[in-house]
């Protein structure tokens, strides 16, 4: 059993309790217009290209077998099209320009991954599945959490909702945290958004709930798409709604992705508007006055 | 004096005070004018010329005390402020001046020239030491000069040597006693003629005053004056460095205590004369900072956090002064919450803290030889060095070594790369197998070590006819019991301090050679030489793939971790235990200190793919930039070393991104971070918490950020203040955006 994953970051201190390890795992049925992770959103692998940091060492060109590097007298020029992401090139790159988005893992070498840093894990972290959406990759996640439960390992997983509820009824017994996306309480807006509706997404949120499961609601703020008080209203009802719920955390927009998009060759303009510190005040605000605690 | 001590009060006056304080023009009617006493000074010496060094000093201290200047502020509730520093060295002479001396002359050409090109130090140190706090705090002024005399009464037979020892004590203590005296009259006469809160605050100072020349301290104001004012004629007229007040949470508590029975002090108002106190260390012009220590474990293995340690920290974090460090000794037993409120405080950019793991401190300096009784008394000592107070003239920064620059004259059979002076001896230009290499540098850095004990060796010898320091002895019983001076061996311990740097840089650089060298064939031995020469120039290919393709010190990668701990383990069995001149011992430290610069500035080019000039790696850090694996990896790594080995203290820096520990999660990430360090074995870490482009913007408008600290090592700094390089260090290691 091998899961295809993009990044694995320690010392992840956001994604649950504690000291963390988090694994993202690549393919995402949403596609959100902000999304800070663009290169977890295809289910393929990818290669990023940072043109500005290329030393010229021709490295690439000599390795690459599909033509998409070539050396001219201008220097490195890279070719999206022809890229077949072996992933090859990134391991000699001299400038860390090439980056590689991808790789095929097996359930073992994820744990001996995520395991490197148990010791850390002992006073109250533990590991988290994040993505893209990591439950698209159903057994591999499975395998994966149901060994680290077995290692006595807390385990958390980052999804969006938009699953067949059987998926999460798969990994329930050994997830022992739940951070759970609301993006949107409008199904229209929402799929506006995210390019789906939340009904599904809801739907899962409550069975969840009502199975007891542990979950931490997070909450992107997005300027002009979810901050009105309107939607934070009726998000903080749906919220009030659930039981189980041990935090809600507001994620507010930033635009540090946009390097990561013209890398991937993605041409996707992210607005570069901050959000306002009265904006996250105001849905903090609202929010707590249904008697729930938000953090950031 | 209850009414006196009001935050509100203390707010209004500060600035006034601190002006005041730093008016050098501003000083009682009392006494002689700086000049004219430096004149009066040398006449006195030239007057007791013939008479034994000892007493010349101690006479002169006298005279300067009975003459010099002070100033007692109306608006401010302790004294510190005298005027003749400096002047007792100038007159008789520093200790320093025997590092001129035509015996070893010769070794210290020597150490310039090794120094010069970035090899190693080595010398005398009477910078680096903490008296026996415990004994001025329980006898005062009056029950040291007691102690001093009985031993002198004792005293029978010829024993001329000894009797000049206590005689000399006995004119400093004397002294002492008597310019608190004149401070106390000149304090009450200054308030006969004020009212109200200021002839309030001028007879509570006259009082104090009075008791210390009288008594041990009873009170917590007493004990603080008397801690302060020892301090100060230490730093300034004896010339001795104090790098530590001591733990003064423990040290305090009995007066606090005492206060608090007998109602004369609320909480609140001991935070209130622990401000006033710590303002005097913010006023006096210190050099790296004024520590003194939190917690530890006390004699009967509890820890020694209490009350008053809160207290303290709130004055210390109210104050935000960066002349103030302290050294929290992380018991297993320490509550929590007072290291979270650390944690918050450094996240806010009070990062003058450094956590030392205490029981990993306590069992290297019992294997350096200290008996498990004495080993509680443990005080950080400046930066993170050591010194069982009480027992111990530890001069903890007399010598480094730079480890980087022992392969670097490995790979050039013993010239230095730089400059192409044959330095060290040969050790072979051809290799067959990368353990031959590894031998060669193992014998470099054996040269590197016995030249900078021979020079620590060499100061040493001239310690008991240039280091006098009666004022310090006299706080030791060792030293009254012995009837010899601290600095001559009058303590229990006498021990060095070597500092070993950049262990980091030198198992890169190694792991480089053998990869490069002796696994992938990429060069020759004789071509590296060649490449490193000309600092890598036409060979960037090369040096990008030395730099990035080969696995670094500080990812958890046992391929270069086995080679750290390997050098780590050798240096330190090395040095350890080598008996210095003095009849102590040296002890081992693993840390670069800010000499990682320096250092890096006179090392050529290396292997690891660093250029000549760069920085080595700082302290237990991996080298700029290259903990590719986030600060748990780093962790893992710096804690395979045994740090039982370093009983002259080690540190890891971090660095966090303001994002990585912002809210609640951010705290409880700080916490359990630092408890797995120690639980993994670690020594010390201290943290900064910044993002690249406050720096880049700081460096760019300084005036923007006047108050903006920075860790630097051992010591904060205003990052306006410090040199481009140190700076740009800094830069180099922060990180941008969202971590």
């Amino acid at each position: 059993m091998t899961g295809l994953i993009f990044n694995v970051k320690r010392f992840a201190v956001h994604d649950g309790p504690g000291i963390r390890t988090t694994l993202f795992l690549k393919g995402c049925p949403l596609k959100c217009k902000w999304c800070h992770n663009p290169e977890g959103l295809s289910p393929c692998p990818q290669l990023a290209y940072y043109s500005n940091r290329c030393v010229q060492c021709g490295e690439c060109a000599r390795i690459c077998r599909s033509g998409a590097h070539i050396m001219t007298i201008k220097g490195h020029a890279f070719d999206f099209d022809k890229c077949v992401a072996c992933g090859n090139c990134e391991l000699v790159c001299l400038g860390e320009t090439l980056k590689f988005f991808g790789r095929q893992i097996s359930v073992n070498d994820a744990l001996d991954l995520v395991l490197e840093d148990r010791e850390f894990y002992i006073e109250s972290g533990g590991v988290t599945l994040s993505g893209g959406e990591p439950l698209l990759q159903i057994e591999f996640c499975s395998e994966l959490l149901a060994a680290l439960k077995s290692k006595g390992i807390h385990t958390a997983v980052d999804t969006c909702g938009e699953l067949p509820w059987i998926n999460f009824k798969q990994i329930m017994p050994y997830t022992d945290l739940f951070l759970y996306d609301i993006k949107h309480s409008n199904a229209k807006k929402h799929q506006e958004g995210t390019g789906v509706s939340n009904e599904r997404i809801l739907e899962n949120l409550y069975r969840l709930s009502e199975s007891d499961a542990a979950i931490e609601i997070r909450m992107p703020l997005i300027p002009g798409f979810n901050d009105d008080a309107d939607n934070l209203n009726k998000t903080g009802e749906i919220i009030s709604g659930l039981r189980g719920i041990s935090a809600v955390k507001i994620l507010p927009y930033h635009f540090y992705a946009q390097t990561k998009y013209s890398a991937l060759g993605l041409n996707r303009i992210l607005p570069n508007d901050p959000v306002p510190s009265e904006a996250k005040l105001m849905a903090t605000e609202i929010i707590e006055k249904f008697g729930l605690k938000v953090s950031y | 004096m209850t009414e006196l001590l009001n935050k509100e009060i203390f707010n209004k006056s500060r600035e006034t005070i601190r002006t005041n304080y730093k008016e050098v023009n501003c000083w009682d009617p009392e006494g002689m004018p700086y000049d004219e006493l430096r004149l009066g000074a040398e006449n006195q010496h030239q007057s007791l010329q013939g008479q034994d060094k000892r007493i010349v000093q101690a006479e002169i201290f006298s005279y300067l005390l009975r003459n010099t200047q002070f100033y007692i502020d109306k608006y401010d509730l302790f004294v510190s402020k005298i005027n003749c520093r400096g002047l007792l060295n100038r007159v008789c002479g520093s200790p320093y001046d025997s590092l001129n001396h035509p015996q070893i002359s010769e070794i210290y050409i020597q150490e310039q020239q090794a120094w010069s090109i970035g090899a190693y130090r080595g010398g005398a140190d009477y910078m680096h030491t903490v008296p026996d706090w415990n004994s001025i705090m329980s006898l005062g002024i009056p029950g040291l000069l007691k102690r001093i005399k009985d031993a002198r009464y004792n005293l029978s037979g010829k024993f001329e040597s000894e009797r000049v020892f206590y005689i000399s004590c006995e004119i400093v203590l004397q002294a002492v006693l008597d310019l608190l005296l004149r401070f106390s009259e000149q304090a009450l006469q200054a308030a006969e003629k004020s009212d109200g809160q200021d002839a309030q605050r001028l007879s509570r100072i006259a009082q104090c005053l009075k008791n210390l020349a009288y008594n041990a301290p009873k009170t917590l104001h007493e004990a603080m004056q008397l801690s302060l004012l020892y301090y100060v004629l230490e730093e300034h007229v004896e010339g001795m460095r104090i790098r530590s007040l001591g733990g003064l949470d423990r040290l305090f508590n009995c007066f606090y205590c005492a206060d608090i029975n007998d109602k004369r002090l609320s909480k609140e108002q001991a935070i209130v004369l622990s401000l006033y106190y710590f303002n005097h260390f913010h006023m006096l012009d210190v050099i790296a900072n004024m520590p003194f220590y939190f917690g530890g474990t006390l004699a009967n293995g509890s820890c020694g956090l209490n009350e008053l340690s809160y207290l303290l920290l709130d004055a210390f974090c109210e104050l935000n002064s960066d002349n103030i460090k302290v050294h929290v000794r992380v018991t297993k037993d320490m509550p929590q919450d007072f290291l979270r409120r650390i944690y918050k405080e450094i996240r806010q950019g009070l990062s003058g803290f450094v956590l030392i793991n205490d029981e990993i401190a306590m069992k290297s300096l019992i294997q350096a030889g200290i008996e498990q009784q004495y080993v509680h008394e443990f005080t950080p000592t400046g930066c993170y060095e050591t010194t069982v107070m009480g027992e111990e003239v530890a001069c903890t920064e007399c010598s480094a070594i730079n480890l980087l620059k022992a392969i670097e004259l490995s790979i050039g059979n013993g010239t230095d790369l730089l400059t192409g002076i044959a330095f060290s001896p040969q050790t072979g230009e051809n290799f067959i197998n990368f353990e031959e290499f590894y031998n060669a540098v193992k014998k470099q850095i054996a040269y590197l070590i016995d030249k900078t004990l021979s020079a620590v060796r060499a100061a040493e010898t001239f310690y008991p006819e240039f280091g006098i320091f009666p004022l310090f002895s006299s706080t030791f019983e060792s030293c009254v019991k012995s009837g010899l001076d601290a600095y001559a061996g009058g303590c229990r311990y006498n021990n060095s301090g070597v500092d070993v740097a950049g262990i980091g840089s030198a198992a890169d650089a190694l792991y480089a050679i053998k990869n490069l060298i002796f696994e992938t064939g990429r060069v020759s031995l004789s071509e590296l030489r060649e490449i490193l020469k000309n600092n890598w120039i036409e060979h960037e290919i090369l040096r990008r793939y030395a730099l990035l393709k080969i696995p670094k010190w500080g990812n958890n990668d046992s391929r270069v971790d086995d080679l750290a701990i390997d050098l780590a383990k050798y240096t330190a069995h090395r040095i350890n235990g080598q008996k210095n001149a003095r009849g102590g011992v040296f002890k081992a430290a693993l840390y670069s200190f800010d000499r990682y610069i320096w250092f890096g500035q006179h090392t050529a080019a290396t292997p690891d793919g660093r250029k000549s000039g760069e920085p080595l790696s700082k302290n237990l850090c991996a080298a700029s930039s290259m903990n590719k694996n986030s600060i748990t990896a780093e962790i893992l790594s710096v804690t395979k070393i045994d740090y039982s080995d370093f009983p002259n203290g080690s540190v890891l820096d971090i660095l966090f991104h303001p994002s990585a520990v912002r809210g609640e999660d951010g705290v409880m990430a700080m916490a359990d971070l630092v408890r797995t360090y120690f639980r993994l074995g670690g020594y010390a870490v201290q943290m900064n918490v910044f993002d690249r482009s406050t720096l880049v913007d700081a460096q760019r408008n300084p005036e923007k950020y006047t108050t903006l600290q920075i860790r630097v090592c051992g010591y904060n700094e205003h990052f306006i203040n410090l040199d481009k390089a140190l700076q740009d260090d800094f830069l180099d290691k922060a990180k941008d955006g969202e971590e």
